[in-house]
């Protein structure tokens, strides 16, 4: 008993006077130090009073360590948030310059039609048609001319295929159904552009005179019945070649609005002579 | 083996009490842990064993806490003597015991502590409503606290 008492004593005596030590050394800055920088590193999560009631006792330069990595990671999220709103600034910027041209070819006067959305499209008919969402409720008729923006001018993107009440079928000029009677711009000449089910179109019925220079713009023609003369529709991309069996040439051409880039289109509303419109509807 | 037992249960015991207080502060009325383990550590100890881990975990408290580093210290391992003598005159080993002893060691814990402050001539970083809450707290902790010691480092020692 006495040999545990004595054993006590001396470990009372041996961990007191280690602590006096601790006591008397100017330890605590080093110690509180240590302690805020390890808890900090593993749960760095500390905010307003938290971590008011951590920083307590800590000298000043390890302090100043912490804020200035609160600092940090508050600007980090303050500069993600930034990025997140340019980028939504950028967007609604093109959105907003793309709806001001619509909103100006709705003013221009020449057309009467209404907007649309494009709201579906198949996969199996990629380059052939899309779904809009105005309908025979909405006045659409079927073969309206379908018109969209591409560097700020109305362009031809194809014609209304099918009329539901709430919705239209839209064929583009790239389906391999669509041919469109268009002329040269510059020249003049006429010719069939047909589409390929691709993104390519062909420019046929060319005559021999008629030499397409790539990049010369295709634009409807007032030979076609069912599209106003005079839009855009596509351009030249190269020399085509000869089509042996009817001494003609053909080109091969770019549509003038990308159809993967849809997303609102005008359709035209416009009245034909009744025997000409009997005749349109019943066009295939 | 009996030494790594000891460490195993001093490093689970400084983890949970350092995730409690760091995650859960409750106003720094979350049960001390630490205080908890050295009491028990001193009851189920022998006389070297039974100071040297109210020491160590004294040290852990000055680690973490805000005041003066090695006063915690000093104040376990004169509670672990404490225990040690308290141990030859009273039945430590049942909760009820336990608890008793915890509350009054408790107090005047942290009654040493405030005093050990206003020597120093500081203001003590303890609030002083931990004075009033913290010992029922801590003489409800032990028991538990108790219970795991002695299933990790062995059954009490007279």
């Amino acid at each position: 008993m006495n040999r545990e008492k004595d054993l006590a004593n001396y470990a009372l005596a041996f961990f007191a006077a280690v602590s006096f030590l601790l006591l008397i050394f100017p330890s605590t800055p080093l110690v509180h130090s240590a302690r805020l920088l390890f808890g900090y590193s593993l749960y760095p999560i500390l905010e307003g009073s938290r971590l008011d009631y951590r920083l307590r006792n800590v000298p000043d330069n390890v302090a100043r360590l912490v804020r200035t990595d609160q600092e940090n990671l508050r600007l980090k999220a303050e500069l993600a948030a930034a990025t997140l709103s340019a980028g939504r600034a950028a967007h609604l910027e093109a959105e907003n310059e793309r709806l001001s041209d619509m909103i100006s070819l709705s003013r221009d006067g020449r057309w009467r039609g209404s907007w649309a959305r494009v709201i579906s499209k198949s996969p199996r008919d990629w380059f052939g048609t899309v779904f809009i969402d105005k309908g025979a409720e909405h006045g659409i008729r079927p073969h309206a001319t379908v018109l969209a923006i591409a560097g700020g001018r109305p362009v031809l993107a194809g014609r209304v295929f099918e009329v539901y009440p709430g919705f239209s079928k839209v064929m583009l000029v790239t389906s391999e159904l669509s041919s469109v009677i268009c002329r040269l711009r510059g020249s003049g000449h006429e010719g069939m552009l047909e589409g390929r089910g691709s993104r390519s179109l062909r420019l046929g019925y060319l005559q021999e005179k008629a030499v397409p220079q790539a990049g010369e713009e295709i634009v409807t023609s007032a030979g076609g019945l069912l599209f106003p003369p005079g839009i855009p529709v596509a351009t030249v991309s190269g020399a085509g070649e000869r089509d042996v069996s009817m001494n003609l040439f053909n080109a091969a051409a770019e549509p003038a609005v990308e159809p993967d880039s849809l997303q609102e289109v005008y359709v035209v509303n416009r009245d034909f002579p009744t025997e000409i419109r009997k005749y349109s509807e019943e066009a295939p | 083996m009996t030494f790594l037992k000891d460490a195993g249960f001093f490093l689970v015991l400084s983890a949970a009490h350092w995730w409690l207080h760091w995650s859960f502060p409750m106003g720094g009325l979350a049960p001390n842990l630490l205080f908890a383990a050295a009491f028990s550590c001193a009851v189920i100890g022998g006389p070297v064993r039974g100071i040297a881990l109210p020491f160590f975990f004294g040290l852990y408290a000055d680690v973490l806490g805000a005041g003066l580093a090695g006063s915690w210290a000093l104040i376990f391992t004169l509670m672990g003597y404490a225990v040690q003598v308290m141990k030859r005159h009273f039945d430590l080993d049942n909760p009820f015991s336990q608890s008793a002893a915890a509350l009054v060691l408790s107090l005047l814990s942290l009654a040493a502590y405030q005093s050990a402050y206003m020597t120093m001539g500081g203001l003590s970083p303890l609030p002083l409503r931990s004075m009033l809450l913290e010992p029922p707290i801590s003489a409800l902790t032990v028991p538990f606290v108790f219970a795991a010691a002695r299933r990790a480092c062995g059954r009490p020692r007279r």
